[in-house]
């Protein structure tokens, strides 16, 4: 017990020791008699502590991240509402972008008497037909071909006052009669033409039958709608897949199409 | 010896301290003064305090003496409040270290510069509150300190085993 009061009391000797201490240390220091004593001391710990300092404000650095965490949370959703808009406005673009490349090709085909109805395609859920969204009010009726430029997309199969559905040559239902050309022959002469086929709709595909066995049709060569019901040459796509059984009498084929239906925008009803 | 040990932990507490101070602004040194207090002789106190608060004065720029006056002034008043409080590990005790280093920080705030330049500084609500989250762990650090330091052994108590 007194030793412990002699140790209380010696450190209460210590605290008015140290409170001297500092209040001379402070008059000296203010005359500037420690100026070689600051140097020394500085010589010593500056360069340690400079490196110990710059840790610590690098940590720092790391902790303050998670502390403005909930700012960069609201940057980040400010930012990604700009995306949106920035992405509703490019649609916006491209979906102009379309119908201009789709009506630069409807002009390209330089048939000016045949008058063409533009239709939006509209999405729906259908594997061998699309929609339009024009209809019996703008003269569109059963039967009317449709078109994307030169290229043939389908055949009105169904219409209403303010919409249709086109049938595509990959419907089981679709039947055409259709040549062959040889591939990069653009102009069709009775004398480019290796053979005349009729196309269907299949599982599969676009099935072309009855190629002549003795035709020079490969792969990649044109096919070209030629039927009564179409009126005139449309293109169609390419052959692929030809294959011909030597029990058979014609080789059958597929069609590759140009044109990808299931991103169809805008197509062009031939209204007669 | 045992000064050579004093001299090492005052420099592992002022590379501490300096760390510490970048990080949070968080006094480890005069934290480590009032855990210290009256548990070593106070011949090491005193040499650990002066070389210590000295050698913080020359690093943060400070008029020589500064340091040692503020923990100087802190640790008079804790021995003043614990003359009415008893100084002892308990919650009065901790709270009269609460409000001593609360106090403490608040002079760093305002002496330094007012002994450098004679300018008073301005707290503001936001200062006060981190001075007051500071105390609370420099309270914590303590706290963990007692434990620790009660786990060790007495030097004519080594050979005994610990009672649980």
């Amino acid at each position: 017990m007194k030793n412990e009061n002699n140790s209380e009391k010696h450190s209460n000797i210590a605290v008015y020791i140290s409170l001297f201490l500092a209040i001379l240390l402070l008059i000296l220091d203010s005359l500037g008699s420690f100026a070689g004593i600051r140097k020394g001391i500085s010589f010593v710990f500056e360069p340690a502590t400079f490196q110990v300092n710059a840790v610590g404000k690098k940590v720092n650095e790391y902790f303050q991240v998670f502390v403005h965490l909930g700012e960069f949370q609201k940057d980040y959703n400010a930012l990604k509402v700009e995306i949106y808009e920035k992405e509703a406005l490019y649609s916006s673009y491209s979906i102009l972008k379309n119908e201009n490349d789709a009506l630069k090709k409807q002009i390209a085909l330089g048939n000016q008497e045949t008058q063409y109805v533009m239709a939006n395609v509209l999405r729906e859920d259908l594997v061998d037909a699309v929609l339009i969204d024009q209809g019996s009010d703008v003269g569109v009726k059963q039967g009317d071909v449709v078109t994307v430029g030169n290229t043939f997309v389908g055949i009105v199969s169904s219409v209403d006052l303010k919409g249709g559905t086109v049938r595509l040559p990959s419907d089981a239902n679709s039947h055409l009669e259709i040549v062959v050309l040889k591939s990069g022959q653009s102009n069709v002469t009775k004398a480019g033409i290796l053979s005349s086929g009729v196309i269907s709709g299949s599982p599969e595909g676009i099935k072309i039958e009855n190629i002549s066995m003795n035709s020079d049709v490969a792969d990649g060569d044109t096919v070209y709608i030629n039927d009564s019901k179409v009126g005139g040459f449309l293109a169609l796509g390419y052959v692929v897949g030809l294959s011909s059984n030597p029990a058979s009498t014609y080789k059958t084929a597929f069609v590759s199409p140009i044109l990808d239906y299931d991103n169809l925008m805008q197509v062009f009803v031939r209204v007669e | 010896m045992p000064v050579l040990y004093i001299l090492l932990t005052t420099l592992i507490a002022i590379f501490t301290e300096v760390f510490l101070v970048a990080l949070c602004n968080f006094r480890f040194f005069y934290v480590l003064n009032i855990a210290l207090f009256k548990k070593i002789s106070w011949k090491y106190m005193l040499i650990f305090s002066v070389v210590g608060s000295v050698a913080l004065d020359v690093i943060y720029h400070y008029t020589l003496g500064t340091n040692l006056l503020l923990i100087g002034i802190s640790l008079l008043l804790l021995m003043g409040i614990s003359l009415i409080v008893p100084y002892e590990s308990n919650l009065p005790g901790y709270s009269v270290k609460f409000v001593c280093i609360f106090l403490y920080y608040l002079s760093v705030a305002i002496i330094p510069t007012l002994i450098a330049s004679g300018q008073w500084t301005a707290i503001t609500g936001l200062m006060i509150g981190g001075m007051v989250i500071k105390s609370l762990a420099s309270v914590a650090f303590c706290l963990v300190f007692d434990w620790l330091w009660s786990r060790l052994r007495k030097k004519d108590e080594g050979t005994k085993l610990r009672s649980l």
